[in-house]
């Protein structure tokens, strides 16, 4: 009973983001359509140079047309995956009017859950249209899954790692209720989930050391790991050791974020700090 | 004109004098911002040290190892002067949207400067300083002669990437005087700064013309890190520096006309 009525708030909730999102059409654009795209086509830029210049034919393990595809495939890995800026939980809490939400008769929780339900199945509409667009105009260059099993384990692998990050990101914003300023620290997430995760460069042509510690982290096995299962390097035995991985970070991520919610509405008295 | 220069000035101090005070508040913070944006110097370190070590890889072409960790220093310290002093252009769309730049139409000084330059972050000065080590590190390890003509050549290449950060933010914010709400001046300040952090000369020539100057981000960077490893030539470098004064009161023009065209919150 409870768990349906929730059910059609978070289907109302997701309706009056989408909303929200439509109404300025220059900025859907580039929030929406634009987000995550420029990055890895500048990595492209920066490959293209080095393998130009280099003698062998593959670094790191990967060939220049490998690495290509990789940085392709992570366009849309960033297009997928909850960015720091979607939430304004703390913002929330800070001005105060947080607290009609605290005496209202439904888990808080379910709004922001709406936000990346509606974040999430609009990134994956543009994406489908750009991953179209792009294997039209450049069949030969455009990656594509080694199976279809393949292309469903990286798409689930990316969308639990994205709840992860989620999660992530709500723990730094209830932080609010003891800080006086958290973009920093969402920033910090995002440096920090970037890098581990392979967003930049591929874990597997960073350090041994590096690549042994990052691939016991969620962030690894929503971008680098998902990607490397769709190009086929990676095969199923490894997206079921990221299943677990993935799993057991939501289990501790989702506890945390109870422990961080119920500490702070303890402490909340009308505004942040 | 020395009147309204010294006026600016005075303007700047308090700025200053306020940041600190303001800063002196939220000492969690302040650590917070250094470590971010050591963070941030951390991977770009990473990245190039990583792909500079590549058995059989060659590095960027016409970029040895020492020569990129020179541009990296200048990629920190133009990166260092906006978050000392442009942070409000982070919230340009948030407070045009808001009204909130109303209140400048009332105060005798350049607008620009006093909306741009009103956030001076104490925090953003640690990182830049810790950014000119780096420069100085880098400089001093890529075995350039340490002579006068070099400290002249790095005071005129890190004037024209602070004058070149602060016209970028000035140009990016212009579009949200026409496209409200858009954040095309984030986007652009983010997408189309990620450009820039790399050295423009890997980009297919009509690229690096853009870089250069239509969008220009590469001459925050890429044209001061030429500079003091002298690969531009005199002629070349008072070329540029007169099209980038030419080019940034441009912008400031074109930043005022939008400006008074703007009517209110939502105008």
């Amino acid at each position: 009973m409870t768990l349906a009525r929730h059910m059609r708030l978070l289907a109302v909730a997701v309706d009056y983001e989408f909303r929200k999102v439509a109404v300025f059409r220059v900025g859907f654009l580039v929030r929406e359509v634009l987000n995550g795209v420029v990055e890895p086509l500048v990595m492209i830029a920066v490959y293209h140079a080095i393998y130009s210049q280099s003698t062998a034919a593959s670094l790191g393990g990967w060939s220049y047309d490998e690495i290509v595809q990789y940085m392709l495939v992570v366009m849309f890995c960033r297009k997928v995956i909850i960015h720091n800026r979607a939430l304004d939980v703390s913002t929330q809490i800070f001005e105060g009017y947080f607290t009609k939400y605290l005496v209202m008769p439904f888990r808080f929780t379910v709004l922001p859950v709406a936000r990346w339900v509606q974040y999430t199945l609009l990134q994956l509409g543009v994406a489908g249209i750009l991953w179209t667009i792009g294997a039209l105009a450049l069949p030969d260059v455009w990656p594509r899954p080694v199976s279809g099993v393949a292309a469903a384990q990286a798409l689930t692998l990316c969308l639990i790692g994205s709840f992860c990050i989620f999660e992530m990101h709500l723990i730094v914003h209830l932080l609010a209720f003891w800080l006086d300023v958290v973009w920093s620290l969402l920033v910090m997430s995002n440096f920090i989930t970037s890098f581990v995760s392979g967003a930049i460069m591929p874990v597997s042509q960073m350090p041994a050391a590096l690549r042994d510690a990052f691939v016991w982290m969620f962030p690894y096995w929503a971008v680098c790991a998902p990607i490397e299962i769709f190009l086929g390097r990676l095969g199923t035995a490894d997206f079921v050791r990221g299943l677990w991985v993935l799993a057991l970070s939501l289990f501790a991520l989702d506890l945390l974020r109870r422990f961080v919610w119920a500490r702070g509405r303890h402490r909340f008295a009308g505004s942040g700090m | 004109m020395i009147g309204q220069v010294a006026k600016h000035l005075r303007i700047l101090r308090s700025f200053a004098r306020i940041g600190w005070i303001r800063k002196s508040q939220f000492r969690w913070e302040f650590f917070n911002q250094v470590i971010m944006d050591l963070l941030y110097y951390a991977s770009h370190i990473f990245v190039f040290e990583i792909l500079y070590a590549f058995e059989g890889g060659g590095g960027l072409p016409g970029w040895d190892l020492a020569a990129i960790r020179v541009f990296l220093g200048l990629v920190f310290v133009h990166d260092g002067f906006g978050m000392v002093w442009l942070g409000q252009g982070w919230h340009f769309g948030e407070d045009l949207k808001k009204g909130n730049l109303d209140p400048l139409r009332l105060r005798p000084a350049q607008p620009v400067l006093l909306y741009f330059f009103q956030r001076f972050s104490p925090e953003g000065l640690t990182n830049l300083l810790l950014g000119l080590g780096y420069l100085s590190w880098a400089i001093f390890s890529a075995g350039i002669e340490l002579t006068p003509l070099l400290a002249l050549l790095v005071a005129w290449a890190l004037a024209l990437a602070f004058f070149w950060e602060t016209v970028l933010y000035v140009l990016w914010s212009c579009a949200e005087f026409w496209f409200t709400n858009s954040d095309l001046g984030r986007f652009a300040n983010i997408s189309i700064g990620v450009a820039g952090d790399r050295p423009v000369d890997i980009y297919h020539r009509y690229v690096r013309r853009l870089l250069l100057f239509v969008l220009p981000t590469g001459a925050a960077t890429w044209v001061p890190a030429t500079l003091i490893l002298g690969r531009l030539g005199p002629t070349a470098a008072l070329g540029y520096t007169v099209f980038s004064l030419a080019f940034g009161f441009g912008v400031f023009r074109f930043w005022r006309f939008g400006f008074r065209r703007y009517e209110s919150a939502m105008g």
